[in-house]
């Protein structure tokens, strides 16, 4: 259990809500991923926001094209030994969202290997985001057309972001949402909580479940 | 805004009930003290006798009972006690050949960036980050092979905070150039961080998470053994408790160590939690703690999965999401951490063998020596043999996991299992002599066709493996293993004859 006194919402009791995405924030350790999180659920910015140890979870609902979405948000620890750990959540996750900072070149260029992490353990349908992180340092080394041929490459959408200053925060989140939302539209991905029979069932991590077994 | 306003402590009412454990001097708060601040104030003036007198013994129990060790200036040097009591090491000695630089230490500098964030005054806060990092780098120069982890930057915290705790909370830095180190004594550091990660964090500083893992279905088993109905409704057997990985490698700390000012006396929880576990020897009570920690919640927990076991994608996610949720709440309640540990120091300092057995630990895991929850003294060398049988071992974990354990043939996957059972220098041996008794009897069993042979070939597989299995297998039954197929084949081939 970590960040442990970061909950915004208990899950609630009975349908406050019309649909249900899970999605999740992967990214090299200390891209700011848990800080777009607070942000993003808590509006607040803490730079010396606790590392994330394992996995963390928080709950948010949001307004989709007049629809009450609720989104799950799983947060990842960069770090790679507990990639074994992380990607077991990766099942099921309709949306993920791959981040890096501008300001470290490494991280950027690790993404490749993110993204193939993801072509291993996610579902074939999840939508994927892009997104540079801490854009308002004056310390930036990768610019954010090389995020945008990036993105184009992967074939994915791309924001760039500053947790710090909250620019392009709930960006991120509805952009993604609504990409979501039209795949579920357009019968794609079966939303969570809309159908447990139509699940959408990916090769599974460590833990087994008993609920995605449709496929 | 200083740490004496962020941790704010304030003086609670303690059960004057102080604990009484065998194998310790019972130790109890005079039931004539009226209030507790007289109940913590004889209290210290016991600790500070005993520090005099050295008496460890005594200091154990002193560390279990309720308000731990009591402020950070007895306990630092408590600390400093038990564990040169629990290893001697000698600062003149190279124990193995050190690196400049280790691989991990980016890492380090990424996770001391965001550390000590309650800290307000900046040249305190990077002092302690700076230090952070010192005290780290400097464990994994020293010993090369340990790796570290994210989370294993918060133990080393709870230290630097123990022994910085008066400069940080009362002196601070003045003026603007006084060193943080000077005003602390970093020789007692240094040596609780080494001693402390030797002892007890071996297992999770491998290069794979794997015995963090065995770890985590200790505490699977140990609610199997409490409450088979949590367990079986929780459906426990097909979850890794992952959930808890968090809380388990950093004791807690991860979860109670102060980051703004609303956070009340959880850092006395975490340094009470800190004092149990030393006093006790024991990585097997941050497990037990936990394994409390969800029964006490139990009740919420199972509502809760049943009113959202439609809103996550699967069990698996449904399970971590309610039980991080709850405990969210739970685990900012004093109360309830002064219960927990309450009903922990009634519970059995150990996992029982059954438990431990379910596991299946590896050989030298934390657990069955250097913080088994028996106070023993240990060399240096011998834990640095463990250090390296685990690290093989580990190795071993990695390659069966990368190329793939079903792929192989199920009899060459099990001589494999058997060799974790062994020292890796008689695994050879072991596994050759297991395969010649098998064949042997097989071969025996085409001209005999005795069905009585068979269960006799079982019997005696699973026995070995049993004996095998057994954690305190000793040097003179290993090395005569290889015999022992041979010698079973003569004795089971007799009565058939």
């Amino acid at each position: 259990m970590s960040g442990l006194r970061t909950v915004s919402a208990s899950s609630a009791n009975g349908k406050s809500y019309d649909s249900i995405m899970k999605i999740l924030l992967i990214g090299d350790s200390g891209v700011g991923k848990s800080c777009l999180l607070v942000r993003f659920v808590e509006d607040k910015f803490n730079p010396s926001f606790i590392t994330t140890i394992g996995i963390d979870f928080k709950i948010k609902t949001v307004d989709i094209n007049g629809k009450k979405v609720k989104l799950q948000l799983w947060d990842t620890a960069g770090q790679e030994r507990f990639r074994t750990i992380t990607t077991a959540y990766y099942r099921g996750a309709m949306g993920i969202i791959l981040v890096y900072d501008v300001t470290d070149e490494r991280t950027f260029t690790n993404i490749k290997q993110w993204f193939k992490t993801v072509n291993e353990h996610a579902n074939d349908e999840a939508q994927l985001l892009l997104v540079g992180n801490k854009s308002d340092m004056d310390t930036r080394v990768v610019t954010a057309d090389q995020g945008e041929a990036l993105a184009k490459e992967l074939g994915i959408p791309f924001i760039e972001s500053s947790a710090k200053n909250d620019d392009n925060v709930n960006e991120i989140f509805f952009t993604l949402a609504k990409l979501i939302q039209e795949k579920i539209d357009s019968n794609k991905l079966v939303g969570v909580g809309n159908g447990k029979e139509g699940n959408i069932s990916i090769n599974s991590g460590s833990g087994n479940s008993s609920k995605s077994n449709c496929c | 805004m200083t740490l004496r306003y962020l941790f704010n402590i304030v003086h609670d009412s303690h059960d004057k009930d102080a604990v009484t454990r065998e194998g310790f001097d019972s130790y109890q708060l005079s039931p004539t003290c009226s209030n507790s601040e007289k109940a913590e104030e004889q209290k210290e003036k016991k600790i500070s006798k005993l520090l005099q007198k050295k008496d460890v013994n005594t200091l154990r129990s002193m560390g279990l009972g309720p308000l731990g060790f009591v402020n950070n200036t007895l306990r630092k040097d408590c600390w400093y006690e038990l564990l040169k009591s629990q290893v001697h090491i000698d600062n003149t000695i190279e124990y193995m050949p050190r690196v400049d630089k280790h691989k991990d230490e980016y890492q380090v500098i990424l996770d001391a960036e965001r550390s000590f964030g309650g800290i307000v005054d900046q040249n305190l806060k990077s002092q302690l980050k700076r230090l952070l990092v010192e005290l780290i780098n400097r464990i994994l120069r020293k010993y090369p092979m340990l790796n570290y982890y994210q989370g294993y930057h918060d133990i080393v915290c709870v230290f630097i905070m123990c022994f910085s705790w008066d400069v940080v909370e009362e002196k601070g830095l003045v003026p603007e150039n006084d060193l943080l180190r000077d005003k602390i004594d970093m020789e007692k550091l240094t040596y609780c961080v080494e001693a402390f990660t030797l002892l007890y964090l071996r297992d999770f500083m491998m290069n794979s998470l794997d015995f963090s893992f065995e770890q985590l279905r200790v505490i699977s088993a140990l609610i199997k053994e409490s409450s088979p109905e949590f367990y079986s409704v929780f459906n426990f057997d097909e979850n890794e408790p992952l959930f808890a990985i968090g809380s388990v490698l950093t004791i807690f700390a991860h979860n109670l160590k102060p980051i703004k000012s609303g956070d009340t006396n959880l850092h006395k929880i975490l340094f009470q939690i800190f004092d149990m576990t030393i006093s006790l020897q024991s990585m097997h009570l941050p497990l037990i703690i936990y394994k409390n920690l969800l029964l006490q919640n139990a009740p919420e927990i199972m509502k809760q999965i049943e009113a959202n076991s439609d809103v996550f994608e699967n069990d698996f996610d449904l399970r971590h999401g309610v039980i991080q949720t709850v405990l969210q709440q739970k685990l900012c309640d004093e109360s309830l951490w002064e219960e927990v540990l309450q009903i922990t120091r009634h519970d059995s300092a150990t996992a029982s063998k059954k438990v431990l057995k379910r596991v299946r630990l590896n050989k030298y895991s934390t657990l069955l020596n250097t913080a088994c929850g028996k106070p023993g003294s240990f060399k240096v060398a011998t834990i640095i043999f463990y250090l390296n049988e685990q690290t093989k071992m580990n190795e071993r974990y990695k390659k069966e996991k990368y190329h793939g354990v079903p792929t192989k043939s199920k009899a060459k996957a099990l001589v494999q299992r058997l060799g974790h059972f062994l020292p890796s220098k008689y695994n050879k041996w072991s596994r050759v002599s297991l395969l010649i008794g098998i064949v042997a009897i097989l071969y025996h069993l085409r001209t005999t066709r005795s069905l009585s042979l068979l269960l006799s070939l079982r019997y005696m597989v699973s026995t070995k493996l049993k004996d095998l299995s057994h954690m305190n297998i000793n040097m003179r039954l290993i090395n005569h293993i290889w015999m022992d197929p041979i010698r079973d084949i003569l004795k089971l081939g007799h009565p058939t004859r």
